[in-house]
């Protein structure tokens, strides 16, 4: 039933509510620029002091070993998604992150430099450190566009209380369980924005 | 033929008196001037036609003296005016001549008539005129005949005016039937339509459920810029910071 006009790609600031930051100092950054306007900061960059080689991106990757094993379940909800959603890919890992380096600064090497099994820019990865208490949603070009970052903040915060009391899996578990509503929610208001779109570009 | 129209006239005219004085109701049901019949007889024939009057509506006259007309063809229509003028309910009247030849005259009338089959009527009458034949004294049964007409017609009158009566009560019911029974299909018919509906929905609901929940969702794709150089993702991540797990 796809006709052309429904798979004709729009400009993503169409859907695009949120605002870009910059991965090193958080500065607000446009969304084609080519280095930090404040810390110049530049994917090669980082790369000299973590490398151009990223881990192989895997659903589960619990380097911290906060999970003990007990990861079916977080799999499960990772696989729910994915189901729905054919076009996503999402991750978790847990790391200790070097003093030396901002999380968010490896969450976003580690989409860049890691070894993608599907189209990179529909991943989101969900990146924990235990040893700093600090949690980190990266998502991919794509589908950064479409997720909502305040829902997301709120429930990075709720899983937060999961985690404080050390119920490392039963947080994780929860931030996919929810996530799926979220996205659920996000793909509805997409597409009547695509087609609101479609029918005006029609128009004109 | 002066005088043979003279005479002519003179029997017409005196029929014509006779005609008149017969047009008044006679004062019995049996009227015998020559005695005909024997005095028992007409008493308790006479007793038997006034209950039936009485009772059942049903008046038969007995006229045991001369025919008001030359024939009997002509009498018919005579009789048929003077049971009308004498009755309003059903009545006949038996008419014999004594020495008549041949079975009495009988004549019916009155609303009964309307209401019935004519030929079957008359054919009835006929038997009844045959039966008051059989006998074997020279003269017609007159008692029996006038006995059996005022039976017949008396239960004709009745049976007809029954039957009317059961039709009307019977069709009444059927229509009382056949509204409950309509009335209790329409409320079937409406039960079974909602239920139906509601079965429809039930079922849409679930299936659309089901569609929805087997449906894959795509985001639509777009056209995105790379950011600081870098080639999958821009980096516009989320941070939280949460207290350490408790010991």
């Amino acid at each position: 039933m796809s006709s052309s006009s429904e798979t004709r790609q729009l400009p993503a600031k169409l859907f695009q509510k949120g605002v870009h930051d910059c991965p090193l100092c958080a500065a607000k950054i446009s969304s084609a620029a080519a280095s930090c306007p404040r810390c110049e900061c530049h994917l090669e960059e980082i790369d000299q002091s973590l490398g151009t080689e990223g881990p192989k991106l895997e659903k589960i990757m619990d380097f911290a070993g906060i999970l003990n094993g007990e990861d079916e379940a977080i799999r499960k909800s990772i696989s729910t998604i994915e189901e729905k959603f054919p076009q996503l890919k999402l991750m978790f890992c847990s790391l200790k992150c070097p003093e030396e380096v901002k999380l968010t600064t490896l969450g976003w090497w580690t989409l860049n430099r890691g070894t993608h099994s599907s189209i990179p820019g529909w991943s989101g990865l969900l990146l924990i450190d235990p040893s700093s208490c600090q949690a980190t949603f990266q998502a991919g070009y794509e589908l950064e566009i479409f997720v909502n970052r305040q829902k997301l903040e709120a429930l990075l915060s709720e899983c937060g209380e999961w985690f404080t009391v050390g119920d490392w899996s039963g947080g994780i578990e929860n931030f996919f369980q929810e996530l799926h509503p979220i996205l659920k929610s996000s793909h509805h208001d997409a597409i009547t924005t695509h087609k609101l779109a479609l029918k005006s570009l029609g128009k004109a | 033929m002066r005088i043979s129209s003279f005479y002519l006239a003179l029997v017409l005219g005196v029929q014509s008196i006779l005609l008149l004085q017969a047009r008044e109701r006679p004062l019995s049901f049996v009227s015998d001037p020559s005695s005909s019949l024997p005095r028992e007889t007409r008493n308790s024939l006479e007793s038997f036609l006034t209950t039936r009057s009485n009772r059942l509506q049903t008046e038969v006259f007995v006229l045991l003296e001369p025919l008001p007309a030359p024939s009997l063809e002509e009498a018919k229509p005579i009789f048929e005016e003077f049971g009308n003028s004498w009755s309003e309910d059903n009545w006949a009247i038996i008419s014999f001549r004594p020495g008549q030849i041949g079975a009495p005259l009988i004549i019916t009338g009155g609303p009964f008539l309307r209401e019935i089959v004519l030929e079957t009527w008359q054919n009835e009458l006929t038997t009844l005129q045959e039966l008051s034949l059989q006998s074997w004294q020279t003269s017609p049964d007159i008692d029996f005949l006038a006995r059996q007409v005022a039976d017949s017609l008396a239960f004709v009158s009745r049976f007809k005016s029954a039957t009317v009566q059961s039709l009307v009560q019977d069709r009444n019911e059927e229509i009382l039937k056949k509204h409950h029974s309509d009335k209790t299909q329409k409320a079937y018919l409406i039960a079974i339509s909602t239920a139906l509906l509601l079965a429809l929905a039930a079922l849409a609901f679930l299936l659309r459920k089901a569609y929805l929940a087997r449906k894959k969702l795509h985001f639509p794709e777009t056209k995105w810029n790379s950011r600081l150089g870098a080639p999958h993702s821009g980096g516009s991540a989320l941070i939280h910071r949460f207290p350490p797990p408790q010991a």
